[in-house]
């Protein structure tokens, strides 16, 4: 018997670098704290969802291993330097590969790990970035929404890692709330959708006004 | 008991993988497509169970507490407003990340931050009280009563049964997606229970009909059979080293298929008969289509063989959920036999589904029939809001037998007086669990868990399955109302015990052979 229930991963791709410093980083900051409080008040998420955030600058690192939201502490972050986004997906797949349970005989493993991008330029290390989609287009393994966030923001390189592909107009304080607050409406769902084939799309609510989904 | 059959017969038997000893291969019988629906089952309105539990000398639980409910849950509220809130506040987290707190205490900066992992417990702990209560929806059509709940008498088998809706249907006040059905025909029992989609609204409708339609059928086949055949209790007493026996099963196994392509037949009904009504189409905000009726289908029939104490047991199962016989007389090796491998992929929560083309041809539903001859006497039917609870279910079965012993559902406690070596074991039990019911918090319904038990006591689920001291004695501290039927407990027990992460529709049948 084992004594772990199924868990939905939930990781935060966070983009740190320079153009973020300012008013975005900290509505990024208040947006993980409200999606926190949240997602505390739905029990469904409690029992499911895990969190973890991983944030890219001129590199990228997991600055919060996957945590139950319980014991989740809000991560320090700040901004600063360039758009690590290839590396960040290679930290991604590397946490996936170590955090997330499979299946085995006498356990069932964990749900698809739901992956929330947040961008607001285009990635600097192209080329580990060319090699990094490549892999992940081939991992299949997680449902990845991908925002790109104000006018700087490239889609088409957001395009070559997820079909789900969301602009928002701006990075007004208003705005990332409003991601974030569709970012807990996703888990939400999701951890309520759970018996839902996996493998196929999930249905996430309906993009928040204001946000264009990229065709 | 269950004895893996030789190939050969399997291949007599067409795909049927026996599971006991044999069978082989001529026709089907006629076929009489006949709706009856022969189950009462009770529609129950929500009343707050009675449930006393009395805890070494003290008396703990009663009913309500009610000014205590409300004042725990708004704790909690604050609690979370706090954590939200603020960083700093101790008091506020503390029960949530006490561990941190000794860390920080008692080797400052240096030792790296190291979080205890909650467990399940604490979690579900939590949670316990944000779980709301929402009734059903009266505006949507063709409402499902709360619960189902079963008793039946049969000539030479015993059935319980209870379905209840899940946490999570209760919390987002919808329906509850699963039936159950049973029926007999002389000494034989037959079982049917389906698990409408989580993620269609309208499953529930397809999955009542597939029950009710695969039971019915069942029950005018084999009386069919029965009458033109006067011979089939003489062959299938002749054992399974006979080639009319093997006959025999060959012949009633492929009844159990002949339902399942009923049971889909009655859902195309119930589809075509709504398909055009407006109600549905208002709540879905699209036109009806099939796959909204998509269930998992399990049916299993018990078929006396006419020795003493065996069965001949035919089950079919699609989709997910599990039927299985357990031999509680014997030893633990080898008395529990899976009859249906569920369908999972490779992914959590993948399925089958009675409407998926696929399951429903000729060689599936063959491979998907399992047939035992078996000493076993105890019959699990269950959807997999009680079978994930029990996974991985070749092994878990027992525990499940255990937890309905222990929680008073099944068999008799009877401890007239505790020997000293009986009054310590007693005393190493850990309290029941309490938790607030979802249907009404005042509520409080203690529920033990064998998994606590054998945690506490060391021992493996094999020990306390073979001597079960240990599970009557935790039996002790789970009391009834006198009056309290056993199919009333099971529903009780169904709604009430809490697995993290586990808040699915819930349905178990239990057949006492």
């Amino acid at each position: 018997m084992s004594d772990f229930s199924r868990r939905l991963p939930v990781y935060l791709l966070l983009d740190c670098s320079g153009s973020m410093m300012g008013e975005p980083i900290e509505a990024v900051k208040q947006g993980i704290k409200a999606l926190l409080s949240e997602l505390r008040g739905d029990p469904q998420a409690l029992e499911t969802a895990y969190l973890s955030v991983i944030t890219f600058d001129s590199s990228a690192r997991q600055v919060t291993p996957l945590t139950e939201l319980l014991q989740f502490k809000e991560p320090e972050i700040s901004a600063g330097g360039a758009t690590a986004l290839g590396e960040a997906l290679n930290v991604l797949m590397n946490c996936v590969e170590t955090e997330v349970r499979k299946s085995t005989e006498t356990q069932k493993g964990d749900w698809r790990p739901l992956v929330f991008i947040l961008t607001d330029g285009s990635p600097t290390d192209t080329e580990t970035f060319r090699e990094a989609v490549a892999k992940v287009r081939n991992m299949k393994a997680a449902n990845i929404i991908a925002c790109a966030a104000g006018s700087n923001a490239n889609t088409a390189y957001l395009k070559q890692i997820t079909e789900s592909v969301l602009m928002m107009n701006s990075l007004s304080a208003g705005d990332m709330a409003q991601f974030f607050a569709w970012v807990s409406g996703s888990v939400k769902t999701s951890s309520k959708s759970l018996d839902a084939k996996p493998g196929g799309n999930i249905e996430l609510p309906p993009p928040p006004q204001g946000f264009v989904v990229v065709p | 008991m269950n004895e893996i059959i030789e190939s050969k017969t399997n291949e007599a038997l067409g795909n049927d993988e026996l599971l006991a000893h044999r069978t082989e291969n001529p026709e089907i019988g006629g076929t009489m497509p006949n709706n009856s629906d022969n189950t009462e089952q009770e529609e129950n309105n929500i009343e707050a169970p009675k449930v006393s539990l009395e805890k070494k000398g003290k008396a703990v639980i009663e009913s309500s507490e009610q000014e205590n409910a409300e004042a725990e849950s708004n704790e909690l509220e604050n609690n979370e407003h706090l954590i939200a809130e603020s960083e700093s506040s101790c008091e506020s987290e503390n029960y949530l990340v006490n561990s941190e707190d000794v860390n920080l205490n008692e080797s400052t900066e240096t030792a790296p931050e190291k979080i205890k992992p909650l467990t399940n417990e604490e979690v579900t702990e939590h949670t316990s009280a944000l779980w709301k209560y929402n009734p059903i929806p009266e505006n949507e059509p063709e409402p499902f009563p709360e619960y189902l709940t079963a008793f039946k008498q049969y000539p030479k088998s015993t059935v319980i049964g209870a379905r209840v809706r899940g946490k999570k249907h209760k919390h987002e006040g919808t329906n509850c997606d699963d039936w159950f059905e049973t029926a007999n025909f002389e000494d034989i029992t037959f079982i049917a229970v389906s698990d409408g989609a989580g993620s269609k609204k309208f499953s529930r409708i397809g999955a009542r009909a597939s029950c009710k339609a695969a039971v019915g059928y069942l029950l005018s086949a084999f009386e069919e059979l029965y009458a033109e055949n006067s011979g089939l209790r003489e062959d299938l007493k002749l054992g399974l080293s006979d080639g009319k026996c093997i006959e025999a099963c060959r012949v009633l196994a492929e009844k159990v298929r002949s339902s399942v392509i009923k049971a889909y037949k009655a859902v195309e009904a119930a589809f075509y008969m709504r398909k055009t009504d407006s109600a549905y189409e208002k709540v879905l905000g699209r036109g009806l289509k099939i796959n909204d009726f998509s269930g998992t289908l399990l049916i299993a029939v018990i078929i006396p063989t006419g020795e003493a104490k065996e069965n001949l047991v035919i089950s079919c199962q699609i989709g997910d959920g599990a039927i299985a016989v357990l031999d509680t007389k014997g030893g633990f090796e080898n008395s529990l036999k899976l009859m249906g491998v569920p369908d999972g992929g490779d992914f959590s929560g993948e399925t089958e589904f009675l409407t998926s083309p696929k399951t429903r041809t000729e060689e599936a539903l063959k491979n998907r029939t399992k047939i035992a001859v078996t000493s076993a006497d105890m019959l699990f039917v269950m959807t997999d809001g009680v079978a994930d609870d029990y996974f991985p279910n070749e092994t878990e079965m027992h525990r499940l037998y255990l937890d309905l012993l222990i929680n008073g559902i099944l068999g008799e406690n009877e401890f007239s007086e505790l020997t000293q070596e009986q009054m310590k074991l007693f005393k190493r039990i850990p309290d029941p669990l309490v938790y607030p019911w979802v249907n009404d918090k005042s509520v409080k319904i203690p529920v033990q868990y064998t998994k606590r038990i054998t945690e506490a006591l060391g021992l493996s689920l094999e020990e306390i399955f073979t001597d079960r001291t240990a599970a009557y004695l935790a039996g002790l501290e789970i009391k009834y109302d006198e009056e309290l039927s056993q199919e009333e407990k099971l529903k009780i027990w169904l709604d009430n015990y809490v697995e993290r992460g586990s808040f699915d529709d819930r349905t178990l049948v239990v057949v006492s052979i």
